[in-house]
């Protein structure tokens, strides 16, 4: 299972989906029969913040093809997980077990044309997975806005 | 008038631009929606091959915030790209200190209100005077407050080239003000180290005066180093100021890099000064890799140590002076039960009183940095000669040669009453020699008292100590155990002399520990120190009244005569050269080997052993040298890499301590792969073991 903390304004996740990153990865992990789950942890009147048909519209918008969406406007698993940041990815394998956290890439960005060079960490973990080796890099920096949870 | 006009406006602009430096400047500016930026420079004009100071200056929009050069949990640092003339060339950007920019659980490192990002800039030689030297900066920053906003300016300046001797320095308050908030270097002597799974830094200066400091707060240069957002306990003495930071993860730097902010306030007004730390990390966190041993706690460390010197006592090692021990037992079965109450507790001083000096040892050298493991006075060729005299000279009194016991015992009786100064010498001997028995529990025992603190690594050592002289304490306490001893009687003497042979045996094994390390010669002079003390028990023993003086003295002379053989012999001895057959099994262990082996993505199996190591040795026979287990390893072929700890080494000393070990014997097996997970195997062998380990591997190739 994948979980992508995610603000649809923030420049860095617009970054990953303006240049069809963030989906590919999405497209390419789910037809591995992969669960993606995308989080909202914005509270109301913050940046991100979503209700569930939003979600859905802003998603058909930029064509991304994450499993579900999460709202999670009070930070209750933001907190849970220590998400930081938007993007901060999560991959959990079959058992449970929190295989990866960290950033979307190796390279900390909001322009796109780092991405050709960057190793993009989800990829990685989950290419490991699928050849039950170990993950090469389980703990990475996450990057991105911060997330502004609600008090 | 026309005329006047054209030429009263250029001096006009000049009068105006030389009284006013800001519009001389002109520094090209740029306002975005949140900040308004300017390029500055400190000299007005420039000449050949000079360096000059460039600034871009920022003003950030109210509550609105940039990063600094590690950009904390979120943001991104602002970066500049330089286009200069060929020939020029610009230095990395100066970063002021930066302050702390907490959001709920996540802590940025930022600017909020002015700041001035400076830059060295090297001009080339080949300027010439009456030319301009342009400046382009393309500034690019995120900018945030609830939202972030990534913003880019270009900036541009030029300045005239003049003459060598024309230049002129402008002083901008802009500048002057960020070069105060520069980080000072090397100003104060800071130490960092890892303690309790914290890093602690500590500044020392006669500077530091407590009276005066409003706040402390550590910034590291680099993500991954702190956790950015947690609280930073502070404590300031005069000429200290000591910090203990959460490290971000298990993984810590080798050197901490970053800058110490202090506020000081004098009467009302407060003045802030940024230090550059960079300091060598010492000590690692216990879990400082994936597969290290599982983190144990503080009271079962402690039982873990107790039960591991209870194991001592079965240990091939100790058995030596173990059976000194029953003898003394009988000896005491005699004696009144207060009595026997006080021998078992000299004893167990000894014990306590010499694991009491290892601690003290250890800590010593761990304060000096040094790398030592468990067993390291072993790896001394020196202690190990005079331990083997000693085990001798034992055996040559228990043989009868010579009777210390009397002697002994009244040398010993500075304890007290009937010799308890010689239970508390035996205790120190079992001590000594059961050191190199690493007991399988002992391992991670010992591995978690390294890394901890003084006092904690005390009462380990302490627990040890208590569990080596338990069994014997209890038997003193316990004198129906001891109904179960036979009776005294002139078998005792026989029995002596019979436990001589163990004696031997043990310095026989010290010798050959010590044609390890130091070579034939080394033999050749402990052999002949062990000829000289055996003359001198000779002659202790049989001097009658008339001669006794000379005797003593040519007894002393001899002794003195084989230490000095020892020292002179094995000093400076040079370890042998390590000679490998071509067609050895294993290869010697070196991280770079094993490196290159698992890129091959070949399996290896690592042996950290050593000569004194007697586990080791068993476990070779009984176990990796069976020959089943060679053709598995050949089958499954699996590289053999073996390192021998005799003398100390540091590269085995780390590979021990990224296993959270602390001695040897290391078993350690690595499946194929680069990245796969290495395994690591008991400390106590059986060919069973190997091969349910090295199976697993076969499993898992088939399966993959």
């Amino acid at each position: 299972m994948v979980l992508e903390w995610t603000n649809h304004d923030c420049p860095y996740v617009k970054m990953h989906y303006g240049a069809n990153n963030m989906q590919g990865t999405q497209k390419d992990a789910t037809a591995q029969g992969i669960v993606w789950l995308q989080i909202i942890s914005s509270p109301p009147g913050r940046q991100g913040h979503l209700d569930g048909a939003a979600a859905i519209k802003v998603n058909a918008d930029r064509n991304a093809v994450p499993t579900n969406v999460v709202l999670d406007p009070d930070g209750k698993i933001g907190t849970l997980y220590g998400a930081q940041t938007t993007p901060h990815m999560y991959v959990i394998d079959a058992k449970g077990t929190l295989v990866y956290k960290g950033g979307i890439d190796s390279i900390p960005s909001y322009r796109a044309d780092t991405l050709p060079k960057a190793v993009n960490y989800v990829r990685e973990t989950l290419a490991a997975l699928a050849a039950n080796k170990a993950v090469p890099n389980p703990s990475t920096r996450a990057y991105g806005c911060t997330i502004h949870y609600g008090s | 008038m026309n005329r006047q006009r054209q030429i009263l406006a250029p001096l006009l602009t000049a009068i105006l631009l030389a009284t006013s430096p800001s519009s001389l400047h002109a520094a090209e500016s740029a306002k975005t929606e949140h900040v308004s930026a300017r390029l500055l420079s400190d000299a007005r004009s420039v000449e050949a091959g000079s360096t000059i100071t460039v600034g871009v200056h920022k003003i950030i929009k109210p509550r609105w915030h940039t990063y600094w050069q590690n950009s904390g949990d979120a943001g991104t640092a602002t970066s500049i790209a330089w286009t200069l003339p060929a020939g020029a060339s610009a230095g990395e950007i100066l970063w002021p200190a930066p302050k702390r920019i907490l959001i709920g659980p996540v802590a940025n490192y930022g600017y909020e209100g002015e700041v001035t990002l400076l830059a060295k800039i090297t001009l080339p030689e080949n300027l010439r005077a009456g030319e301009n030297f342009p400046i382009r900066a393309v500034v690019d920053w995120l900018v945030c407050e609830e939202i972030c906003i990534p913003e880019q300016v270009t900036l541009e300046l030029s300045l005239p080239v003049v003459a060598k001797a024309f230049t002129t320095g402008i002083s901008l308050r802009e500048i002057e003000s960020a070069r105060t908030k520069l980080p000072v270097e090397n100003a104060w002597p800071f130490t960092a180290s890892v303690k309790n799974g914290k890093i602690e830094l500590t500044a020392a200066s006669s500077d530091i005066s407590s009276s005066k400091i409003a706040s402390v707060h550590f910034f590291a240069s680099d993500w991954g180093v702190i956790k950015h957002a947690a609280d930073q306990s502070v404590q300031i003495r005069d000429g200290t100021i000591a910090l203990t930071l959460d490290p971000y993860e298990s993984k810590v730097p080798q050197t901490l890099r970053g800058v110490l902010v202090i506020d000081e306030t004098s009467g009302n007004k407060t003045t802030q000064q940024a230090y550059t730390v960079e300091a060598p990390l010492t000590g690692t966190l216990a879990a400082q890799s994936n597969f290290a041993m599982p983190e144990i706690g503080f009271a079962t460390a402690l039982i873990f140590a107790l039960l591991g010197g209870i194991i001592l006592n079965l240990m091939p090692c100790v058995f030596p002076v173990l059976s000194i021990k029953v003898l003394a037992l009988v000896n005491h079965s005699r004696m009144s039960r207060r009595r026997r109450h006080y021998h078992g507790m000299a004893y167990t001083l000894g014990v306590l009183a010499c694991f009491g000096v290892f601690a003290a040892i250890v800590l010593a050298f761990k304060a000096g940095g040094a790398e030592l493991g468990w067993g390291f006075q072993f790896q001394s060729p020196l202690f190990v000669l005079f331990l083997a005299y000693l085990m001798f000279a034992v055996g040559l009194s228990q043989s009868g040669v010579v009777s210390f016991g009397a002697s002994i015992s009244r040398l010993g009786a500075f304890g007290g009453n009937d010799g308890y100064g010689m239970s508390f010498l035996m205790g120190a001997l079992a001590a000594i020699v059961a050191t190199p028995c690493t007991a399988p529990f002992m391992g991670a025992a010992l591995g978690f008292a390294v890394a901890q603190p003084a006092p904690i690594l005390l009462a380990i050592f302490f627990a040890l100590g208590f569990g080596l002289a338990l069994p014997y304490l209890l038997l003193t306490y316990w004198p129906s155990l001891l109904r179960y001893l036979p009776r005294p009687g002139p078998w005792m003497e026989r029995l002596k002399q019979a436990l001589a042979f163990p004696m031997y045996a043990t310095a026989i094994w010290l010798v050959w520990v010590l044609a390890q390390q130091a070579g034939v010669n080394a033999v050749a002079a402990a052999l002949g120190g062990m000829l000289l003390i055996a003359f001198a028990a000779w002659l202790f023993a049989s001097s009658g009244k008339s001669w006794r003086v000379a005797n003593y003295s040519l007894s002393a002379v001899s002794v003195v005569a084989a230490l000095a053989i020892g020292i002179y012999f094995v000093k400076d001895a040079a370890a042998p050269d390590q000679t490998v057959s071509t067609n050895a099994r294993y290869e010697i262990f070196t991280p770079t080997r094993l490196d290159e082996l698992r890129a091959q993505n070949r399996p290896v199996f690592v042996n950290l052993t050593a000569a004194w190591c007697i586990t080791c040795l068993v476990n070779e026979r009984v176990a990796l040298e069976r020959t089943n287990v060679i053709s598995a390893f050949e089958a499954a072929n699996i590289a053999y890499l073996k390192g021998d700890w005799t003398h100390r080494d540091p590269a085995i000393t780390q590979m021990l301590a990224k296993f959270g070990r602390n001695g040897v014997p290391l078993y350690v097996f690595y499946p194929a792969g680069a990245s796969s997970q290495p395994v690591v195997l008991p400390q106590i062998l059986t060919p069973e073991i190997v091969l349910r380990e090295i199976g697993q591997l076969k499993t898992a190739l088939l399966e993959n």
